[in-house]
């Protein structure tokens, strides 16, 4: 409610261009058919007269539209006989007040060009302040020439009120930004909660941590390969609520921590952690600790950790001895401004580049680097078994130990002309000298005005949309530099602000040309799973091993620190051409996009993995509500697209796949699964669903 | 049905494929660097190719014992070795002994590699001695200075990794045949089908600014299942993708999702096809992993028409070869599988009238260690490898032999040896016989001018014609 008070003008103003705007984006038939050029509306009426009769039907591809998700219900004009063009008259009635409670596409005719079996009217539900009670919109096929008004020759859509309450379609769209997709449990428990409630009981749902299940694993003596942590992620995005009085599973802190997986990159394809599972899983339950908490945190957590150590190799890190041409290891200072908080150019708060004389403006330089390389000496291993820097054990479940022994002492120069004082070494070695240039370090990145935009902007870009614009980046960014109690790097603030955003959130945004984001590869399998509610026998998740290679993304598996893909990435062509970055289309390759799209075909029978697991662990999708809409292709793919797309088709898509259905058997045996399967696997295959919008 | 499964693997057949899961895994950077270099590499592209040639990377992953592949075979060699080796020397009197035509050593290869002693003493092989990673040129006292290193010494992913960018001081990087075909591929005929064909999964090797691999394997091109095949859906699958491709769309992003998905499909068919006319009668392989992979880079080779291409690079990975233990049994076994499988291969490309267009080396992480651990060897440094076919310089052994004498001035613990020829310098040599002007070599290899002078007459090794 608050969000619709808050944004109320900008609604209304974007409510009075629905009629032309969201029009045009009805499908590409009742396009062209609009534009047809005069010659050919002329000439209509003698070439009706050819050709074998005609006869024109009603149906509705959606059976309700509401006020509050203000996307358009389609009505399509279906013919059978004939081939040429044919102009169809038609009414709108119903309860409902055409272009009061809804808008439309003017006049009372539509042309079907030749060649063409259906075409689209589509209506726009209005939203007004008015409590109503649900209207009808009803849609009628007129008599008219050239052909017959068969049956059904009419149909209705339900006009729903505006509701607090978000609905399915919506709460779906939500959860797969904000979680794993829209399985039956969460998608209640957003339409009840409303989004702004859920996002209340997400942040105080306990952590779901990966950790213990590879402790387990080492007790019992089994192994922890790199594919064990994959496992763990699996069990705890896929875990539901225990009886009614558990509690929520913490679907959204497992995304934040996912999504910051992505940005604080280490990987286990680097052979120190491939069997340390145990280390690399502490450090992604510290990243779902600290996604919800706050920034600097998350900074020290990256920073101090063993896996992060090892990655950018600072574990070990030792002062200056140019005797020996020893200088402390740059990589973890490098990366840590480059990736993990500022980024290479100084950036307005809403993301984009300052420019002095038209250039952008370098956040640091070589001596920069040197001296926050400097701050970053003297760490080791940690642990309880680790008491001094030198030939200490691997140790990769607690934070690295600090040592003022090999901790340069000097003073150095930060960011801003920020200086650290010069030091003495703590004796018995406390590491506290040591401590205190890391904090400075760390102080004075997080107070960085980069932070908010850079960070803020990335998570848009992981978890709503590629190209978001500079006022959404520029309002998340104020929500990391400020939560409304003074407090900076709030991550709740940040999250509530992504997730909450009029440009996440509303309809008319996600219809522009450029808004949305490819799906990740990954995510796409999750999203099934979840959707679908797959599981093995067995219970055991250990057939989703292995991935990377057939779809080149795996969780803590990127090929480097600069993941999977990069966010500026720009495919060849069109996007290109118009300055848009795509960063998830970096790993879609001609094998990647047809091995993906394989899975979901096998997925229902063959189970989701890499390759055929027989049971009892092979993961297969349920498919249990929507076999019962088999016999009904309409309300098949109606529900498929609500919950897997979370926005309407395209109405030439849902057709498409409508008929692809209708063509299959409706009898013998396991028919209902057959339909079903394709379904799934259509929808998976269509652009709707791979672009998140 | 289930017989039909196109690509039905087990995962133990997967596992049994490569030696560790590092291995598996492609690296798909972008750094500052390479972006740099995008805006250069189109417009450096050589002009067109008159004639077709290929590279073929064999790699051997986990790091085979190149030590006791090409053995000193001589009184006084083969006394340093059996001192230095001791119970993973091999002996003397099995060593297939090589006549090299530029060299006064004695020097032997591994008893099971008689079809590579075959082709090098037929001067269509040649060795290349005690090659490796280096950021620099590097003494044992910049080792213990830990000056100019490569990241991750001895570690199988990292040295993979730099194997395959050639840039060891840099965690960020693209393959060098990436970079090679975002020169090259320009001189190939429009087609969907990338310049870069693997075999073995997706190997950072092959990945460019503007190019990434096509991936096959010996069953077959990954498809669209349903589409256009043998699913009972099919008939009805392939005319909803294709409608859904053809249908518009009015996002930006749904449509390159739509264009790329296209392409992918029509990559396939045009893979498929060009491969389907097989080779010449009385061509034949090992019936093995190995032979079947070759098999289908001779296939994509004899297709080569009809994909349009003048320029292509094959990458093929065989066995894990990570022997800590047992050793000497593992390499008795493996390495006849590698010897009469390339041998088969030159075979198939003489059948084709490729053999002078077509050059296959060898790659792996790293050598190892000299000494035994008392069952097997370890991660060391440098290695030896080998080069095969007609444009070969062959029947000579290539770059510095070293000594294997135990703490000589490379030895860095061990008999981990410094390498005395850098990947850039063996990647350069293949890549000016591809066709790359010298000047376009920091292009491809940002590193050479330190090992190699650009100006210089010489090639950088020697090894190609």
């Amino acid at each position: 409610m608050r969000v619709q008070k808050r944004f109320g003008c900008w609604l209304l103003c974007a409510t009075t261009l629905l009629g032309s705007s969201a029009l045009a984006q009805g499908g590409s038939a009742s396009a062209a058919s609009q534009d047809l050029p005069d010659e050919l509306r002329t000439d209509l009426s003698a070439l009706l007269q050819a050709g074998d009769p005609v006869t024109i039907t009603a149906t509705a591809q959606d059976r309700e539209v509401h006020e509050r998700w203000g996307r358009p219900g389609t009505f399509v004009v279906r013919r059978t006989g004939g081939t040429g063009p044919v102009r169809v008259n038609y009414f709108l009635g119903g309860t409902s007040q055409r272009g009061v409670d809804y808008t439309t596409r003017s006049g009372n005719f539509i042309d079907m060009p030749s060649g063409v079996n259906e075409v689209f009217v589509q209506v726009f539900p209005r939203e007004d302040r008015f409590i109503e009670r649900p209207e009808t919109i009803g849609f009628q096929i007129a008599p008219g020439t050239g052909y017959t008004v068969g049956s059904p020759a009419s149909t209705t859509i339900r006009l729903n009120d505006w509701t607090e309450r978000p609905t399915e379609e919506e709460a779906a769209r939500f959860l797969i930004q904000a979680a794993y997709g829209a399985d039956r449990e969460t998608l209640n428990e957003v339409t009840r909660l409303g989004f702004q409630g859920w996002l209340k009981q997400q942040f105080s749902a306990p952590i779901g941590r990966t950790q213990p299940y590879i402790t387990a694993r080492i007790a019992a003596g089994l192994d922890t390969w790199h594919d064990q942590t994959k496992i763990s992620i699996w069990q705890q995005v896929m875990k539901k609520r225990a009886g009614s009085s558990g509690p929520p599973p913490d679907a959204l802190r497992q995304r934040v921590g996912y999504s910051l997986s992505q940005i604080f990159v280490v990987s286990q394809n680097m052979d120190a952690l491939l069997v340390n599972s145990e280390g690399v899983a502490n450090y992604y339950d510290g990243l779902m600790e600290h996604g919800l908490g706050n920034f600097r945190n998350l900074l020290e957590w990256v920073t101090m950790h063993p896996c992060m150590g090892m990655y950018l190799s600072h574990v070990g890190n030792r002062k200056a001895n140019p005797q020996y041409n020893i200088f402390p290891d740059e990589n973890f200072a490098r990366e840590v401004m480059q990736l993990f908080t500022i980024g290479l150019w100084e950036l307005n708060q809403d993301g984009t580049r300052k420019l002095v004389n038209g250039q952008p403006v370098p956040t640091y330089n070589n001596d920069h680097i040197r001296a926050f390389a400097r701050c970053f000496t003297g760490f080791a291993f940690g642990g309880p078994n680790n008491n001094q820097f030198y030939w200490p054990q691997w140790e990769f479940r607690h934070p690295m130990k600090l040592y003022d022994i090999e901790h340069d002492l000097a003073p150095k120069t930060l960011l801003g002309g920020v200086t650290t004082p010069a030091r003495a070494a703590s004796d018995p070695d406390t590491g506290a000298a040591a401590r205190a240039d890391v904090k400075a370090a760390l102080d004075n990145l997080f107070m960085h005005p980069n932070v908010g935009p850079f960070i803020g902007k990335q998570l848009i870009q992981r978890m709503v949309t590629s190209n978001p614009s500079p006022a959404y980046v520029s309002r998340v960014a104020a929500a990391f530099n400020n939560n409304g109690l003074g407090v900076r790097g709030d991550m709740q603030a940040v999250v509530r602000a992504i997730l909450l955003d009029p440009e996440a959130r509303r309809f008319e945004a996600s219809q522009s040309s450029t808004f949305g984001k490819k799906r990740e590869p990954y995510m796409v399998l999750w999203n099934l799973a979840k959707t679908f509610d797959a599981k093995a026998q067995s219970g055991k998740w250990d057939a989703i091993s292995w991935m990377y290679d057939a779809i080149l993304q795996e969780p803590l598996q990127s090929p480097s620190v600069f993941n999977f893909y990069s966010p500026s990435f720009r495919p060849f062509g069109e996007m290109t051409e118009q300055g848009l970055v795509g960063p998830e289309f970096q790993i879609m390759t001609a094998v990647t996009t047809l091995e993906a799209l394989n899975m979901s075909l096998r997925g229902p029978d063959w189970g989701i993995s890499r390759w055929i697991v027989e049971p009892p662990d092979r993961i297969v999708m349920a498919l249990t509500d929507e076999q019962a809409l088999a016999h009904d292709p309409d309300a098949l793919v109606r529900s498929l697209a609500s919950r897997m797309v979370g926005a309407p088709l395209n109405p030439r898509t849902f057709e498409i796949i409508r008929k692809a259905i209708a063509a299959m058997p409706a009898e013998g045996d396991g028919w209902r699964r057959a339909r079903t399967t394709l379904a799934v696997y259509l929808t998976a295959s269509s652009p709707e669903f791979n672009i998140l919008r | 049905m289930e017989q039909n499964q196109p690509n039905r693997i087990t995962r133990r057949r997967f596992v049994g494929q490569a030696s560790c899961a590092a291995v598996g895994s492609t690296a798909f950077f972008n750094s500052l660097l390479t972006l740099m270099l995008t805006g250069t590499a189109s417009a450096h592209a050589v002009g067109q190719q008159d004639d077709y040639k290929a590279l073929v990377c064999l790699f051997l992953p986990g790091g085979y014992d190149s030590f006791n592949v090409l053995v000193p075979s001589g009184e006084a060699g083969y006394a340093e070795y059996l001192a230095t080796r001791s119970d993973v020397a091999i002996p003397r009197e099995s060593l297939l002994s090589l006549s090299p035509l530029n060299s006064m050593l004695e020097m032997g290869v591994h008893p099971g590699m008689a079809e590579l002693r075959t082709l090098f003493n037929a001067r269509k092989a040649a060795f290349v001695a005690n090659v490796g990673s280096l950021v620099k040129p590097t003494t044992k006292q910049d080792y213990w200075n830990g000056s100019g290193l490569p990241y991750g010494l001895f570690s199988h992913s990292d040295q993979i990794e730099q194997w395959q960018t050639s840039i060891p001081d840099s965690r960020a990087g693209l393959g060098w045949m990436g970079r090679l075909a975002d020169l090259l591929a320009p001189s190939n005929a429009p087609s969907s089908v990338s310049m870069n064909i693997s075999v073995a999964g997706n190997s950072l090797l092959q990945v460019g600014n503007t190019i990434t691999p096509y991936v096959t394997n010996p069953w077959g091109a990954v498809g669209l299942d349903g589409y256009r095949d043998w699913h009972p859906s099919s008939g009805i699958i392939t005319p909803a993708v294709d409608n859904m491709l053809a249908a518009e769309y009015q996002n930006v992003l749904q449509r390159t999702y739509n264009q790329m998905k296209r392409k992918s499909l029509d990559a396939y068919f045009e893979f498929r096809d060009a491969t389907a006319g097989g080779l010449p009668s009385g061509v034949t392989f090992p019936d093995n992993y190995l032979g079947e992979q070759l098999k289908t880079i001779a296939n994509v080779i004899a297709g080569r028409q009809t994909l349009g291409v003048k320029r292509q690079t094959f990458y093929v990975q065989w066995g894990g070869w990570d022997f800590h233990d047992e050793v000497l049994v593992n390499m008795s076994n493996m390495l006849p599988v590698v010897s009469k499988a390339v041998n088969a291969f030159y075979q198939a490309m003489v059948a084709l009238g490729m053999e002078n267009n077509v050059t296959l080396f060898t790659a792996s992480d790293f050598g190892r260690t000299l000494t035994s651990n008392g069952r097997g060897t370890d991660h060391a440094w440098g290695g030896n490898h080998f080069v095969v076919g007609g444009g070969v310089n062959g029947g000579r052994i290539f770059g510095t032999y070293p000594s294997l004498v135990m703490d000589n001035p490379l030895d860095v613990g061990r008999g981990s040896l410094i390498p005395t020829t850098a990947v850039d310098q063996y990647a350069a040599e293949l890549a000016l016989w591809m066709g790359v002007p010298k000047s376009d070599l920091p292009l491809i290899l940002p590193n050479i001018s330190r090992f190699y002078s650009l100006t210089s007459a010489a090639k950088p090794i020697g090894f190609m014609k």
